[in-house]
């Protein structure tokens, strides 16, 4: 009788390829091989050179991911890290206004859910600017955000939904992730379980659906949580520094987990105090007051 | 008695390229607008005639002081919204409206006539006033001025056969009209009433699923009704009539108007899962309360189901208000709220920097001054040096609103300052000082 032969580390790594394909093809997902990096192919750029360079273009939609604020020496670890999710709101709309979709760019919507992770107004009320442009880089400050209008003011687009427990947090998420007018859905993930985040990160990358930025805030000590989160980040505030004439609120982001090894584990993208090119700011000129005249 | 009260409206002008339509329409609307004097109101068109309003006031104005009173507060009113009108009181329609038309002798005419209820007093008051006040058609007004018959005095000297042989009968009715001896129709404004679909069982189910299946064909029956009215549903109730129990009510609010069964019983279902039907349910009916044209932007679905699962209460946007002060400067209001005007920026101040959280409740904190700068602050147990400070800030209470009950003493002391500071680990915080008090307001994270 024959034996079946051995196979090969080449032939074995075959198999795997065509099992993988054949899982994402029954998964209804498109994106994930062909990809070197086994990441889907929609990219929002960030405005932060580090962090777009890694994932070649910008933070993958059609995944979770989660930010947390790491400051041991203040109470600002018990927030929501609100700067840079607003930012990424900003940047998803102006990535959105070069799109062609269903719904129109000045209509989709952002999601607030959980009373936690709810940012103060002013800071979705913008006339003219994006909040952090003057301060990234021109290399990365393309031309999809010349297209902000007086029209983009997300407050007008922003849904604040207070939900207190995980189910239904979950569900809110779930709920806003089929509606094709929902573009960004921030998230408070604090208690979210490994099942929920698993489940979270499926119904982002279901097929047909429209390209929808989905972000998670934790606290610190969750993010040693199991999560299918494809990237966890911490944000703490950006060291003083006396000689830096710029008075904003910046951040240091650190990439502390990626999901599918697309890059070495370990901290990227720090900037702030030890670039010159601060990761993430807030321009005090970007805030316009409102409501100054009686009606 | 009846008493009617007109409002005749001396300066419409009809636009002829216009739909006569849009008159009636404007003039209903308007109508309705007068409900809040009366629930009984009918509108007049003759033309060439100026249309008129007529309330039925019977009963109406002792809610108002008596009928002097309530004319001048009825003319006070449309004067004020810049309504040309002429306002009256009489008994009978007619007369009310005859009333409002000046007679010839200008002099001894009143501004805001109330004719009495007398026949006899009737035809005193009004026996001055032109012809052309009858609103009788043109052939009719032209034959009586050739013999010389211009005010509604002449006529009533007139035999009344004489009358009807030469003028035929409308206008002896008209005459019998405007003193009561011939009842005039009176044809209120009503609205439409609310589409509506109902279901009767025979005899009661206690099965989920036929209430299921029940709900489905009625809201299908509804939209159905919604669709052929072009309308779509804001606001719904369903009534369930249970066995051997009271009937079940459940509203619900659409922040987006509808017309889909599918979406409306999604958004029903929770609600409708709660209420216990008991013993069995006999009957469904559901109305439609509010509804807009079908044509009106339709807002997205998700929004409703949220609602529908958390309550109108826990899905929110923001509406930015006139309030300086930052946590007052937002207000949060439900997606089915009005939609807000956008801020305007104001033209000199330079734009205040605001935190990305702002606390729900500012906390007490303890800053260390010396020589008046900041130097360090106590904050959750934290000892932490401030490295910058930015301000203050003066916010105090806006000058259009210091009127409203607060006196000019307060107002200071409700003043306060803001202070941006830099902790020594690089976090920003935003501060808040009054009266020797120290508090963290918010918190760039």
């Amino acid at each position: 009788m024959k034996s079946l032969p051995a196979p090969s580390s080449l032939s074995h790594a075959a198999t795997k390829e065509q099992l993988r394909e054949a899982i994402a093809m029954r998964e209804g997902r498109t994106t994930l091989h062909g990809d070197a990096h086994d990441v889907p192919a929609e990219r929002v750029p960030t405005g932060w050179p580090a962090v777009d360079t890694l994932f070649g273009g910008g933070l993958p939609l059609r995944g979770l991911h989660e930010w947390a604020i790491e400051s041991p020496r203040s109470p600002c670890s018990a927030f929501a890290p609100l700067g840079v999710l607003v930012h990424l709101a900003w940047r998803m709309d102006a990535w959105c206004q070069n799109r062609s979709t269903a719904t129109p760019a000045h209509a989709r919507m952002i999601v607030w859910i959980g009373a936690w992770c709810w940012p103060h107004a002013d800071t979705l009320a913008l006339g003219l600017r994006h909040p952090f442009r003057e301060l990234e880089q021109p290399s990365v400050d393309n031309d999809s955000m010349k297209d902000l209008g007086e029209t983009s003011n997300l407050w007008k687009r922003s849904i604040f939904v207070r939900a207190t427990s995980m189910i239904d947090r979950v569900w809110c998420a779930e709920t806003a992730l089929e509606d094709p007018s929902v573009m960004t859905i921030v998230l408070d993930a604090r208690d979210l379980d490994l099942t929920a985040s698993r489940r979270l990160h499926l119904a982002v990358r279901r097929d047909g659906l429209e390209p929808t930025m989905l972000l998670g805030a934790r606290t610190l000590r969750e993010l040693r949580e199991p999560s299918a989160a494809i990237t966890r980040w911490r944000v703490s505030p950006c060291p003083i520094d006396i000689h830096q004439p710029l008075e904003t609120p910046r951040w240091d982001i650190s990439l502390s987990r990626i999901k599918s090894n697309v890059a070495p584990l370990g901290t990227v993208g720090v900037a702030g105090a030890h670039d010159d090119a601060p990761v993430a700011s807030m321009d005090p000129s970007w805030v316009w007051r409102q409501g100054s005249v009686p009606s | 008695m009846p008493r009617t009260l007109a409002i005749l409206l001396t300066a419409w002008r009809t636009d002829p390229d216009a739909a006569a339509d849009a008159d009636a329409l404007a003039l209903r609307k308007f109508g309705r607008w007068c409900q809040r004097w009366s629930p009984s109101v009918s509108v007049e068109i003759s033309a060439p005639h100026p249309p008129a309003l007529l309330l039925d006031i019977t009963g109406c104005a002792h809610l108002f002081g008596g009928e002097e009173r309530f004319l001048r507060r009825v003319a006070r009113t449309l004067r004020d919204r810049a309504i040309r009108c002429a306002v009256a009181i009489g008994p009978t329609p007619r007369a009310a409206l005859i009333a409002c038309v000046p007679g010839d002798d200008h002099a001894v005419h009143l501004e805001h006539p109330i004719i009495p209820e007398d026949r006899h007093a009737i035809h005193a008051a009004l026996a001055n006033r032109p012809i052309t006040a009858l609103r009788l058609d043109a052939a009719t007004t032209e034959a009586l001025h050739e013999v010389h018959l211009h005010r509604i005095g002449d006529l009533l000297v007139v035999p009344r056969a004489d009358l009807a042989t030469r003028f035929g009968p409308l206008l002896l009715r008209t005459l019998d009209r405007m003193d009561g001896s011939h009842w005039e129709p009176f044809q209120p404004i009503r609205d439409q009433p609310p589409p509506m679909a109902l279901m009767e069982l025979d005899g009661p189910d206690t099965r989920a699923d036929s209430f299921d299946r029940m709900v489905d064909m009625v809201l299908a029956d509804l939209c159905r009704q919604l669709q052929a009215l072009h309308r779509r549903v804001r606001e719904i109730e369903v009534r369930v009539k249970r066995n051997a129990m009271d009937t079940g009510v459940v509203r619900l609010v659409l922040a987006g108007a509808s017309d889909d069964p599918v979406h409306l019983h999604q958004l029903l279902r929770p609600q409708l899962e709660q209420l216990s039907v008991g013993m069995g349910v006999e009957a469904l009916c559901i109305r439609a309360i509010r509804t807009t044209r079908a044509d009106d932007p339709q807002e997205n679905k998700t929004t409703d189901l949220l609602t529908a699962r958390l309550g109108r209460l826990q899905v929110l946007r923001v509406r930015p208000t006139t309030r300086w002060a930052p946590e007052a400067s937002w207000k949060l209001v439900p997606t089915d709220a009005p939609a807000a005007r956008a801020p305007h920026p104001h033209p000199h101040t330079p734009p205040p920097w605001r935190p990305t959280v702002l606390l729900d409740r500012a906390e007490s904190i303890s800053v260390t001054l010396v020589d008046t700068s900041l130097q360090r602050l106590r904050w959750r147990g934290h000892s932490m040096a401030i490295a910058r400070a930015i301000g203050p800030e003066r916010v105090s209470r806006e000058w259009w609103s210091r009127g409203r009950g607060i006196d000019a003493t307060h107002a200071a002391q409700c003043s306060r300052d803001l202070w941006r500071v830099q902790t020594d680990d690089g976090s920003w915080l935003l501060l808040e000082h009054m009266v020797g008090m120290w508090r963290l307001r918010g918190v760039w994270s």
